[in-house]
């Protein structure tokens, strides 16, 4: 399943590209997120995932796996597990940075596969929930 | 599967409930009939610390006569519903449409409270109570609120209780004996989920519809009035042919999902043939 958000920050993209890459910095922006350790480009941690009365939480690793200043792409690859069921999540999520004078489009693409119950949801509420989180983690407050 | 461990309250009365509710926090959760949120537990879905069971407020039963409403309490089961002539005489819409949910051994569990404070917009009864301008009532720690339907309903399974308060019922303004009301559902299988469903009411007079209302389920994260078809239908010729040409725009306020069971042109166009339908039978031609 492939899905495409994109946000605008209101900093310039080489400013943008030192806090986002900052992983202990920004993921306290991320609802859900909690981060257990950083080794390295390696990052483990759980993501608390609510809808409603549902409550999923995965708990896993995440790497970077292409830092590209130059074209002021990011990629990263996650894969976790159910922590109170058998389901599974992996995706790669690969982020480009674009200047708008003074400003940062960020556009962020992910390819996601989830295995198990929540499976069952479908694409149209992953899209709806992939953009609260994101719309959230951009928020300047 | 046997749901995770949570631990459970049965209190007797509704301010007792909506303590136990507040001091449970954000994981807490009510009970009534259970017959939506006992799958997700079951399934592992859902993991609250604690369930609060409100299946002994008696005071949350019934159909209540208020005048130019009719307030019905959130324990109020379909099936009761169904059988009710308050309900029949003054809003049958809602029991055209209770009677579309699963199956008989369902309707005698599900409440109205529960269907609605759910908030699946593939379940039938919120886009009724959308296309009947019902209010839903709810007591909180800070009191007693109403809330119109087209602001309860927020987002997929979200609506717009605070964290500790319980919606206590349903109350509907009554339709005069001029409006036809129709529930139209499309589902692969008799008691599987609508696809689309669509709730129609229209009010005739002199061969004209006069006043048409549409509210759509699974057409979007919440029920969907359709309002461009409702202003289209108003003043239309009571016929076939005028009422599908005014369904033609049902779907203009939708955003439908896509799933396993259709994509969004797929629903769009069913949505238009349906409030076709439903229009004509709720304007009697």
């Amino acid at each position: 399943m492939e899905l495409e958000h994109s946000f605008t920050i209101p900093v310039p993209p080489e400013q943008a590209w030192e806090v986002l890459l900052d992983v202990e910095r920004v993921a306290p922006c991320m609802p859900g997120a909690t981060i257990d350790a950083v080794d390295g480009d390696v990052i483990s941690g759980r993501i608390k995932v609510k809808v409603g009365p549902i409550a999923l939480t995965y708990a896993g690793t995440a790497r970077f796996t292409e830092k590209d200043e130059r074209s002021r792409t990011v990629s990263l690859e996650a894969s976790g597990k159910e922590t109170r069921g058998t389901g599974t999540a992996s995706a790669t999520v690969r982020s480009t940075l674009q200047d708008l004078g003074g400003q940062t489009r960020v556009t962020v693409h992910t390819t996601m596969n989830i295995t198990g119950r929540p499976a069952q949801f479908g694409r149209g509420v992953m899209v709806e929930v992939g953009s609260k989180i994101i719309e959230k983690f951009a928020q300047l407050d | 599967m046997i749901p995770a461990k949570f631990d459970y309250a049965r209190p007797s009365s509704l301010d007792e409930a909506v303590r136990a509710l507040a001091d449970g926090g954000e994981d807490a959760k009510v009970i009534a009939g259970g017959q939506s949120l006992l799958p997700l537990l079951r399934l592992r879905l859902a993991f609250p610390d604690l369930l609060v069971d409100i299946g002994r407020l008696n005071e949350l039963r019934g159909v209540h006569d208020e005048g130019a409403t009719l307030w019905i309490g959130a324990l109020t089961t379909h099936d009761q519903v169904l059988h009710d002539p308050l309900i029949a005489e003054h809003c049958g819409l809602l029991a055209a449409a209770a009677a579309t949910v699963a199956d008989p051994a369902v309707r005698h569990r599900a409440t109205l409270g529960g269907s609605l404070s759910h908030a699946d917009p593939a379940a039938d009864l919120p886009a009724v109570a959308a296309a009947l301008d019902a209010t839903i009532t709810a007591r909180g720690p800070a009191g007693d609120r109403e809330i119109a339907a087209a602001d309860f309903f927020v987002d997929y399974l979200t609506t717009s209780l605070a964290p500790g308060e319980i919606l206590t019922g349903f109350r509907v303004p009554k339709l005069g004996a001029d409006w036809g009301y129709h529930y139209e559902k499309f589902h692969r299988t008799a008691q599987a989920w609508a696809i689309v469903g669509v709730a129609a009411l229209a009010r005739r007079s002199n061969g004209h519809v006069a006043e048409a209302r549409i509210g759509l389920t699974n057409m979007g994260t919440v029920p969907v009035r359709a309002r461009a078809a409702e202003q289209a239908a108003a003043g239309a010729e009571a016929s076939r042919s005028a009422l599908r040409s005014a369904a033609e725009l049902a779907d203009a306020e939708s955003q439908p999902p896509s799933d396993l069971h259709g994509a969004p042109d797929y629903r769009r166009h069913l949505a238009r043939v349906l409030t076709g339908r439903a229009l004509a039978a709720a304007s009697r031609v």
